[in-house]
């Protein structure tokens, strides 16, 4: 009783795409057999795309219209353990009403492909980009992934599967994505052949399938204190298995489409005395500035993280602690103490030399620009050792 | 028709649910979930809410439940089998599964997670029109967490978030009907039962099985902790709660209401209240207008319940046999 | 526990009651028509006198421990 899915020929030159758009191209490719669909800004445009995919019978996907997204990712969690490739997408405030079942569903070791835009969360409400969303949901056991231009969020979109669904992982996979700034530009974004991915991400196929009759299975049940901490203990073993799994599933993807990818991106660091360590879309502005300053003989980079969790302390450690000076560059804030990244890349490097600093930019979506990327990289090398948290960009 | 040989010889294949959990002694929530199960002839797939059957049947690593069972979260059980339900459906469109061995989802929330935490999720999984059961085991309370008052429970009854006391009779607010508000949404099957009328209830769930669309069955189920009264009675005391038309038993058809059990003499609801403990303190001297005040909404309720199913009696005698 | 399971015949009826999963809440005991039900001196139950037993199924159907199973050839005809 299957639906022929209407094909798209593979795409060789380039398609002007916003993020959303090339997200949900990778979604119509993947054709995942299950995606609930629950609106927020700036998200809206990938469920919009997709469900238009759907209608017009370029994807057989069973499309569920959730009443909120805490029931979005009730229902994944449903469709994920009955046996079915799911999909779903989020932000801001959605992403926090859904927080609990985020958990649940890394606790329950399902592989959900979660694509987020990056979204400030309440109050005051603000619409626009920054990482405060994605951060809440940072110890909750799910892959975070940020990427920094269309041309990534599709790339990440179509080896979310592949990477969650691996049976050493069987994780969600939250690809994030900036809100309005990538959601919404748009750029040239390369894509591959439709049967191309779907042979890239195979068939899905759970180990314990709710739906097995033959081996029926109790699927969420109640710990006491005597067996809980060894699940957890056992999920975090899972975690650690992902940076092998990722490179893995980003190495074939470099087979299929040239494109090589890993777990950071450094850019101009090897042989720099100053760099910035950020995350999203921001990234490509700073490399900007890294060259205009390269020109003028200052020796900087920037090292851009895409997988935040797991967070792969050895290699970002490897190319960050020769550094004479560290700035840190935070899109979200941990009241009371500092920025979330700053956090992880401090403990990463107690026992090294580099001078860090935080700061928090762009909280909101308050653009940054580059003169005052500019003036990070001139305080580095100035040497300034100050630890208090600064802001970049702050009206008052 | 099911009879309680054939419901006792499903019971002895042991196919869905054992003893060995740990609800209280006496609970009614086994009673209701055994005759619902024995009473569907297709394989089922349970979907359960946070609540007393949930957290007393699986505790890790044991569990009671001989079918596949999922457990999310307590707000959440109506959206999760939604999800399971588009899964079925999706898998049987790529082929994974057969077409022809058709599941039964039945989903078990207690009133906690149904008419108060889980109502949002209930109403969006009726409003799409997924194919599956939904049993609440209305107990009247949040019992798993120590008999917390919640939407359902009875005005004037003390739980421990309503106390009794010196300044204060218990629940100040009137029980939320949640069966109208089921059949507001307009599927096809809603019905009212007890754990004291098993073949009641077991016709009811063959007719829900039978439904096109979601079905809803609402279940009296007693219990003894929070009602406060002696486990043997459990079952009785349900069935005083239909003889006083506390609980009428009925079902709404496509819209039409019917009742399934007329009780040949209606007793006064002192009778019911009578039992529990929850209740004594309506018995004290100057709370007699209480008692009043709840016979005139029992009486008023039943009173309309009789005249709804007046009206509707023509669609019934029209129709030759419905499900 | 002394005899956990206990299997008790009337013919070729045979009625299984689970002893270990009794919690003793007398539900059964005040259901059964043909009062042939009593708690122990544990506080579980057992059947007093098996040839009374009408298998009627009442015990089964009542118990919320399921510690009652009757197992009834094809040929009985109700009782």
């Amino acid at each position: 009783m299957s639906r022929t899915i209407k094909e798209t020929p593979s795409v060789l030159e380039a398609s002007l795409l916003t993020g959303a758009q090339a997200a949900a191209h990778a979604m119509r490719q993947i054709n995942p057999d299950v995606v609930s669909v629950y609106p927020i800004t700036p998200q809206t445009p990938i469920i919009q795309t997709f469900s238009k995919f759907v209608a017009d019978g370029k994807a057989t996907t069973e499309m569920i219209n959730v009443e909120s997204e805490h029931s979005a990712m009730s229902a994944a969690i449903g469709s994920a353990s009955a046996g079915a490739r799911t999909a779903t997408a989020t932000a801001s405030q959605g992403l926090a009403l859904m927080i609990e079942n985020i958990y649940i569903a890394a606790s329950m070791r399902l592989p959900i492909t979660l694509a987020i835009g990056n979204r400030a969360l309440s109050a005051p409400i603000n619409i626009h980009c920054d990482h405060s969303d994605s951060m809440l949901a940072r110890d909750s056991g799910v892959i975070q992934i940020y990427v920094e231009n269309a041309q990534e969020a599709y790339d990440y979109m179509v080896m979310a599967p592949k990477i969650a669904e691996h049976e050493d992982v069987l994780l969600p996979v939250m690809v994030c994505q900036d809100g309005f700034t990538i959601t919404h530009t748009a750029e040239n974004v390369s894509m591959l052949g439709d049967g191309e991915v779907r042979d890239f991400v195979g068939e899905y196929h759970i180990p314990y399938s709710l739906l097995d009759l033959n081996r029926p299975t109790t699927q969420g049940p109640f710990d006491m204190p005597d067996y809980y901490f060894e699940h957890k203990r056992q999920q975090q073993e899972a975690m650690e298995k992902v940076p092998a799994v990722l490179k893995t599933v980003q190495d074939e993807f470099y087979e299929l489409s040239g494109r090589l990818y890993s777990s950071i991106e450094p850019y101009k660091i090897e042989d720099a005395d100053y760099g910035i360590v950020i995350l999203g879309s921001t990234a490509g502005t700073v490399k900007e500035v890294v060259d205009n300053l390269r020109d003028d003989g200052k020796k900087v980079g920037v090292l851009k993280i895409r997988s935040f969790r797991p967070f792969e302390e050895e290699k970002i450690r490897y190319h960050l602690s020769r550094l004479k000076g560290i700035a840190v560059l935070d899109r979200s804030m941990s009241f009371g103490s500092y920025g979330p990244l700053f956090t992880e890349i401090s403990r990463c490097l107690y026992d090294t030399e580099p001078v860090l600093r935080n700061y928090i930019y762009g909280l909101g979506g308050r653009d940054l620009f580059p003169d005052q990327i500019e003036d990070v990289y001139k305080k580095l090398i100035a040497g300034d050792t100050s630890k208090a948290t600064e802001y970049i960009g702050l009206r008052e | 028709m099911s009879t309680i040989k054939q419901l006792a010889k499903k019971e002895s294949e042991g196919k869905s649910f054992r003893g060995g959990h740990s609800l209280c002694r006496g609970c009614g929530i086994p009673i209701a979930v055994r005759t619902v199960l024995n009473s569907i002839d297709t394989p089922v797939v349970v979907i359960n809410a946070t609540g007393c059957l949930e957290v007393a049947t699986t505790r890790f690593p044991t569990t009671a439940w001989n079918v596949p069972w999922l457990h999310v979260a307590f707000e959440n059980a109506a959206a999760a089998a939604s999800g399971v339900e588009a899964a079925y459906k999706a898998l049987i469109k790529r082929g994974t599964i057969p077409d022809d061995e058709p599941i039964t989802f039945v989903v078990f929330g207690g009133d906690g997670g149904t008419y108060d935490i889980g109502l949002q999720s209930l109403s969006g999984a009726l409003e799409r029109g997924h194919q599956f059961i939904y049993v609440c085991y209305d107990n009247e309370a949040y019992m798993n967490t120590g008999i917390q008052r919640s939407s359902a429970t009875p005005f004037g009854a003390s739980t421990t978030t309503s106390p009794s006391g010196t300044e204060s009779f218990g629940k100040a607010q009137k029980r939320k009907d949640l069966t109208a508000i089921m059949e507001a949404h307009h599927i096809s099957y809603v019905a009212q039962s007890s754990i004291s009328h098993w073949h009641d209830l077991s016709t009811k769930t063959k007719k829900a099985a039978k439904a096109k669309g979601p079905a809803f069955i609402n279940v009296l189920s007693t219990c003894q902790l929070g009602w406060r009264h002696e486990p043997r009675d459990t079952v009785n005391i349900a069935r005083l709660a239909v003889e006083t038309c506390f609980w009428p038993l009925y079902e709404i058809i496509d819209g039409y209401y019917r009742l399934t059990h007329e009780p040949i003499e209606k007793r006064q609801i002192k009778t019911w209240l009578k039992t529990q403990g929850r209740f004594k303190h309506l018995f004290n001297n100057g709370n007699e207008y209480l008692l009043e005040e709840i016979q005139q909404d029992v009486d008023k309720n039943w009173n309309r319940l009789l005249e709804r199913c007046r009206q509707d009696a023509n669609y019934f005698e029209r129709q030759e046999a419905y499900f | 526990m002394k005899e956990p399971i206990k299997l008790y015949s009337q013919g070729e009826a045979q009625l299984r009651v689970r002893r270990d999963w009794c919690k003793g809440c007398d539900i059964c005991i005040n259901a059964c028509p043909k009062d042939i039900l009593k708690l122990d001196e544990t506080g579980r139950i057992f059947v007093t006198d098996i040839d009374k037993c009408i298998f009627c199924g009442i015990c089964a159907e009542r118990c919320p421990d399921f510690c009652f199973s009757l197992e009834l050839p094809e040929t009985i005809n109700s009782i």
